[in-house]
């Protein structure tokens, strides 16, 4: 991640070293509202927010009124100083983001702190409802939705866990309902066997119509989500920055594709920038999308576990990919089996066991195995580095034909030079 | 003509444990960064990168050596060198193979047909200047001199590649 911050740096890093049982009552500190730097962008033709179809549900609410309703939750949003609890304590006070508006500044006090009292006199006062509605309007002209908790697209998996957004924002679109979802997610720092194992199990899984949901970071969490694109699956990115920030931004490819093909969602405004806080708040909302949480790799107290622990009070199923005891990178994971995750040894057993295959819509033909040529050395590599010595070793064969069989896999992409001298193994197993 | 050996030690990461990641807690970004202060274009001048793993104790004690099965003694690599080095004085020009002239190139590191097939698949995958199209050539003729041989065979070839400065990027899809 070229583009980090030192300051990020050094409060992500701090952030692996918090206990994973973490609670998130203690982490609601950090969601104090950032200043909502609300771009807009121009239209573009066919960019239009379509009209949801109104569900029976709710039978009051027709279009107009959820239109002007959803204006009043985004002014809620953008709210500086104001909290996700606080919004929600509004909206269920006054039964609605419009009546939590007209409150007398009064009631807002009962139950408000002082000085987010004072922050929603300053808002109303700034904008008249007039001004209001022409400005959700302006804000519909650009390529971000937002969806509130009382849209129809807000998705219903996310009214299941305790503590879901006040509202989406959104690029792309949000993850269907109909289709099952696999959050998978792991270390930033992984290892080539991490990296092969998140994208194979993110295709298989794009092949067989389950999306992929994860958090667009650098290892685990993009290559998964790229993998799952190219397979043709969908991927969807919940950030923990606005949908307009690309971060980090060696992931921009990602980002510009998942647009397309899956979506992008936030809870906090366009604008807000990545910050070391708002990272284990938006994992809740990566497993609350899920139905099966997998976890490819992740240190002892490590991000990925406080994700793996709320994904476990959401009570969904959590699945580790086993690794070997003395990888750093696999004791997490390995924690996680001892404390009763899933083990990951197949996609397919695992969809099996979490029901997730009666629901899924097709499948695809088997991987295609190696094509046959320089098996000699391609057999004696691993997915964690070798060094052409080692291979000379264990094949016994003569080193420059190692190195040469070497070249020639890298070449076609079965193997990959990863420093001097270190080849990993690359691209598909034949199948056990 | 004015020549120059240059030998430059580095470490991998700031604080040099990378790729141990029991040690190491570089962030990915500190490592490239690190990495990056050797800049692509001086990268691109250097013929021979190699990692040199850290030794065992085993290893270190008298009398043992770097395992594998070739245990190389100073005193052979040196007469290998030598021989080489004669090798190349004779082949016309007198001069030693990281001097050759394109022309000389042509003339005394041509490929065979297996070589070129490599050579063009390298060439497109990591994206080779022309620099560097040129020393892993002479590269490559010096490994087959070692190896006493005339001409370049494949193998020769798929190791002057294989110095090439590797790491990130460069195999890289």
């Amino acid at each position: 991640m070229k583009e980090k911050e030192p300051g990020i740096k050094k409060m992500e890093q701090g952030m692996e070293e918090k206990e994973s049982g973490i609670k998130i009552k203690k982490m609601e500190q950090g969601m104090e509202e950032k200043e909502p730097g609300i771009k807009i962008k121009r239209m573009e033709p066919g960019m239009k927010e379509k009209e949801p179809e109104i569900k029976e549900k709710e039978p009051g609410v027709g279009w107009a009124e959820l239109q002007e309703q959803q204006a009043y939750a985004y002014w809620l949003e953008c709210v500086r100083g104001l909290g996700r609890k606080s919004r929600w304590e509004l909206v269920k006070r006054a039964g609605s983001p419009k009546a939590a508006y007209g409150m007398d500044t009064e009631e807002w006090r009962m139950f408000l702190p002082e000085k987010k009292a004072e922050a929603l006199e300053k808002e109303r006062e700034k904008y008249s409802e007039d001004r209001l509605l022409e400005r959700y309007q302006e804000f519909q002209k650009g390529e971000i939705r937002y969806v509130s908790s009382i849209h129809p697209d807000y998705p219903e998996r996310l009214k299941k866990i305790p503590d879901p957004p006040f509202g989406i924002f959104l690029l792309g679109e949000m993850p269907r309902k109909e289709m099952p979802s696999v959050a998978v997610i792991g270390a930033r720092e992984c290892s080539e066997y991490g990296k092969y194992v998140a994208e194979r199990a993110a295709r298989e899984l794009a092949e067989r119509g389950i999306s992929v949901i994860s958090g667009m970071a650098r290892g685990i969490d993009g290559i998964s989500q790229w993998a799952a694109i190219c397979a043709g699956g969908k991927s969807y990115a919940v950030l923990g920055s606005g949908v307009d920030v690309c971060y980090p931004a060696e992931n921009r490819r990602l980002y510009e594709e998942l647009k397309i093909r899956g979506g992008i969602l936030s809870e906090y405004p366009p604008g807000t920038q990545p910050q070391a806080g708002l990272f284990p708040q938006r994992n809740r909302i990566i497993s609350g999308l899920a139905d099966v949480v997998l976890i490819v790799e992740a240190r002892e107290r490590s991000g990925t576990l406080i994700t793996a622990d709320m994904a476990l009070e959401q009570g969904k199923e959590v699945y580790a990919v086993p690794g070997r005891l003395t990888d750093p990178l696999s004791r997490g994971c390995n924690r996680l089996v001892k404390q009763g995750a899933g083990v990951m040894v197949s996609i397919e057993e695992m969809m099996g066991e979490t029901g997730l295959a009666g629901r899924t819509v097709h499948e695809r033909g088997k991987e295609k195995g190696t094509t046959g040529i320089c098996k000699n050395v391609y057999q004696y590599l691993d997915f964690y580095p070798k060094s052409a010595e080692q291979l000379q070793l264990e094949s016994g064969m003569e080193y420059r034909d190692v190195v040469c069989e070497l070249m020639e896999l890298c070449a076609e992409n079965q193997a990959k030079q990863v420093s001097a001298g270190q080849y990993v193994k690359q691209g598909e197993l034949s199948s056990p | 003509m004015n020549c120059i050996n240059f030998v430059v030690p580095m470490n991998p990461c700031p604080c040099g444990y990378y790729p141990d990641m029991e040690r190491c807690r570089c962030t990915q970004s500190a490592i490239r960064k690190y990495q990056n202060r050797l800049s692509g274009p001086v990268l691109d001048r250097i013929d021979i990168c190699a990692e040199v793993p850290p030794l065992t104790m085993e290893e270190l004690e008298p009398g043992n050596g770097r395992k594998g099965p070739e245990r190389k003694t100073s005193a052979y690599i040196r007469s290998n060198v030598l021989q080489a080095r004669k090798m190349q004085e004779e082949r016309g020009s007198g001069k030693f193979n990281a001097a050759l002239t394109p022309e000389e190139v042509g003339q005394f590191c041509a490929l065979d047909r297996q070589g070129k097939e490599l050579m063009e698949k390298a060439f497109g995958k990591m994206k080779l200047s022309a620099r560097a199209y040129y020393r892993i050539l002479k590269v490559a003729r010096t490994i087959a001199d070692l190896d006493g041989s005339e001409k370049i065979e494949r193998r020769h070839l798929a190791e002057a590649i294989s110095c090439r400065a590797a790491g990130e990027g460069y195999w890289e899809r």
